[in-house]
């Protein structure tokens, strides 16, 4: 008796996974929703339909005069104003649904942020661009990776060089300020937690093309800081670039009335963080607004 | 008997003080330990008059406005924890009671949640993060209180269950908050994993003295507490309003670590480990238990946040983190340590 119920029990079981493997069978076809992943049509095809899944993307795509051809942004795509009147496929997640019934044929987003977004799309099969960009070079890299991706180069170029340009002329200005004078500045990315940008960060190098002096000198693009280090070190201005704090709050804060950026009001949350945080031309803004907060 | 309670006392007291001193030398900021003394003993009434400043403004600033007031901190929400820790043991009758144990951390990181997506939403402070918290924290023990009585008595082991359902529930609303405000995520879990930094000053006197009042309250409670382990019955038999004393004990442990966890975020470990090792030192009597927790408490969250600063200078660990490192282990150490019966 206890035979043949271990031999009905083996024989139901080994039914079932046939079952399910014949299920598993008729299900790997594929659903020809997405195109498969043609390597050799890019060179010809430029892409019609293109989804931005990071807002620093976004811009770079609406700089190189792409409005038309993109289909698809984020609701944290917030610059430029013509970005709200796009499709929106998610936030910081990214709904897969919304994006794939899209049709895109490129998706472009950030390593550092999308990684496994941009590993679900290249599983799925659909062409992706991701770069990540960390300081100025890279910045004008990208415009050209993308320009040349998706036939606006001329573009790319003209913007790189205004770009330039801009920068050029704040240099000119900051010029007239002698060393002596410039200034110790703390930058302040986060707040519960302290986070500040050091060496190897985008945000510390444009406060060096701005003329700032980071008064944090670690090997380390994000730092996080204590409130003691901060008074030790005694900046000379404060540069708040996050919305966790105002101005009013971080100068009530224990021992910070006794630092020199607060006792000389050298401080500000006016600087859109977005210009000095986003890997975009506006870095070209961000560094003139920085500039003329620090040295006007 | 009692000459050896007067000398674990006394022995506690002066730890407390010597460790205050020196860890109010240790920090990030490389200041020597005979200034900081020094800019310490200034500060009081009738030394002050005598010590001449001989140091630098900022590194009094840096003393005298981040790093006392923090460790202040650090003793009080030591000591909260730790007492209502062991009050908590002793009215659940459950060794493995924390002052969490009912929901109370998951309502206060409801409430601090609630308080930093609503600051991201409008751009300003609606509410403050140490209040909403609170009110969270009170709400929560106020549905687990009543959602475990039954007509007018409350049985210990539906507190803690309730406290379970409470706290699973809240936890779910904190998920959904989270997610919702992914741009503040890193704020709120800073919050929940503690930390001892904020407040300077003015976030310590109202706290405190209700804190303070709360620890002596529930110190003072320590005899029909010791009682209370005899079951409820016996109890009763032997003259203690059990029902009241529940509710006393729940208010005041309720409020205490309601106040602790507004004030400095959740830190675990403190209220779970520190009662146990007191125990091991002194026995199981209340009397003696609650005071000498606080106390020692207070020294072990002062070392814990000293090594949280000092570790990964100039960044900061949370205090909750190294409470775990040094809890769990000895919590293992604990269990491994019991004689067989």
């Amino acid at each position: 008796m206890k035979r043949l119920r271990s031999v009905a029990l083996l024989s139901v079981i080994v039914m079932l996974l046939m079952i399910a493997t014949g299920c598993g069978q008729s299900s790997t076809t594929p659903e020809a929703v997405v195109e498969p992943n043609n390597q050799q049509d890019i060179a010809d095809n430029l892409p019609q339909r293109i989804v931005s899944i990071v807002p620093g993307m976004t811009e770079v795509l609406f700089d190189l005069g792409l409005s038309d051809r993109i289909v698809g942004v984020t609701t944290n795509c917030d610059y430029p104003a013509a970005a709200a009147d796009k499709a929106k496929v998610g936030d910081w997640i990214i709904n897969m649904e919304s994006l794939l019934a899209l049709e895109p044929d490129l998706v472009v987003g950030m390593p550092s942020t999308n990684s496994l977004t941009l590993a679900e799309l290249d599983q799925l099969g659909i062409n992706t661009l991701a770069y990540e960009a960390q300081s100025v070079a890279d910045i004008y890299e990208l415009y050209r990776i993308i320009g040349a991706r998706t036939g606006t180069t001329e573009a790319a170029e003209a913007i790189i060089a205004d770009t330039k340009a801009q920068i050029e002329s704040v240099n000119k200005r900051i010029a007239a300020v002698p060393e002596a004078d410039r200034l110790r500045v703390f930058l302040e990315v986060g707040y519960e937690p302290l986070y500040t940008a050091s060496k190897g960060s985008l945000q510390d190098e444009l406060l060096t093309l701005a003329g700032g002096i980071n008064v944090v000198q670690m090997n380390q693009a994000w730092v996080e800081y204590s409130v003691e280090s901060v008074l030790l070190d005694n900046p000379d201005a404060i540069v708040i670039l996050h919305p966790a704090s105002t101005k009013a709050d971080l100068v009530n804060r224990s021992g910070y009335d006794k630092l020199t950026a607060v006792q000389e009001n050298r401080i500000t949350d006016a600087i859109d963080a977005n210009i000095l945080v986003r890997p975009t031309k506006r870095i070209a803004d961000g560094i003139t607004q920085l500039a003329e907060f620090l040295y006007e | 008997m009692n000459k050896h309670k007067y000398l674990w006392y006394v022995g506690l007291i002066t730890a407390l003080i010597i460790s205050f001193v020196i860890t109010s030398a240790i920090g990030s900021a490389g200041i020597s330990a005979w200034t900081a003394v020094a800019i310490i003993l200034s500060k009081l009434p009738l030394l002050g008059n005598v010590i001449e400043p001989s140091w630098a403004s900022m590194t009094e600033t840096i003393i005298w406005q981040v790093r006392v007031p923090r460790n202040l901190t650090a003793m009080l929400v030591g000591s909260g924890l730790a007492v209502a820790g062991a009050s908590f043991q002793g009215l659940l009758r459950n060794p493995l009671a924390d002052p969490y144990i009912l929901g109370i951390s998951s309502g206060a990181a409801v409430g601090a949640a609630l308080a930093l997506t609503l600051t991201g939403v409008f751009g300003s402070i609606v509410f403050g993060v140490a209040p909403a918290a609170f009110v969270g924290a009170m709400l929560a023990i106020f549905l687990v209180y009543n959602l475990a009585k039954l007509g007018n008595r409350v049985a210990v082991e539906t507190l803690i269950l309730a406290g379970v359902v409470v706290g699973s529930f809240m936890t779910a609303v904190l998920s959904l908050l989270l997610i919702r405000m992914y741009s503040n995520l890193h704020q709120v879990v800073f919050w929940l994993m503690g930390s001892l930094g904020k407040g300077g000053w003015e976030g310590l006197t109202w706290s405190a003295l209700i804190m303070l009042l709360a620890i002596v309250g529930l110190c003072l409670l320590a005899r029909p507490l010791n009682l209370m382990a005899m079951g409820d019955t016996v109890a009763q038999g032997l003259g203690v309003s059990t029902e009241k004393l529940k509710r006393i004990i729940l208010v005041l442990a309720s409020l205490v670590t309601a106040l602790a966890v507004s004030i400095a975020g959740t830190i675990g470990f403190v209220g779970l480990v520190v009662p146990h090792i007191v125990r091991l030192l002194i026995g199981p009597d209340h009397r003696a238990l609650l005071p000498l927790s606080a106390f020692a408490g207070a020294i072990f969250l002062l070392w814990a946040d000293t090594m949280a600063r000092v570790i990964l200078a100039p960044s900061e660990i949370p205090v909750g983190v190294v409470t775990a490192f040094i809890g769990a282990p000895f919590f293992g150490y604990l269990l491994r340590r019991r004689k067989p019966i």
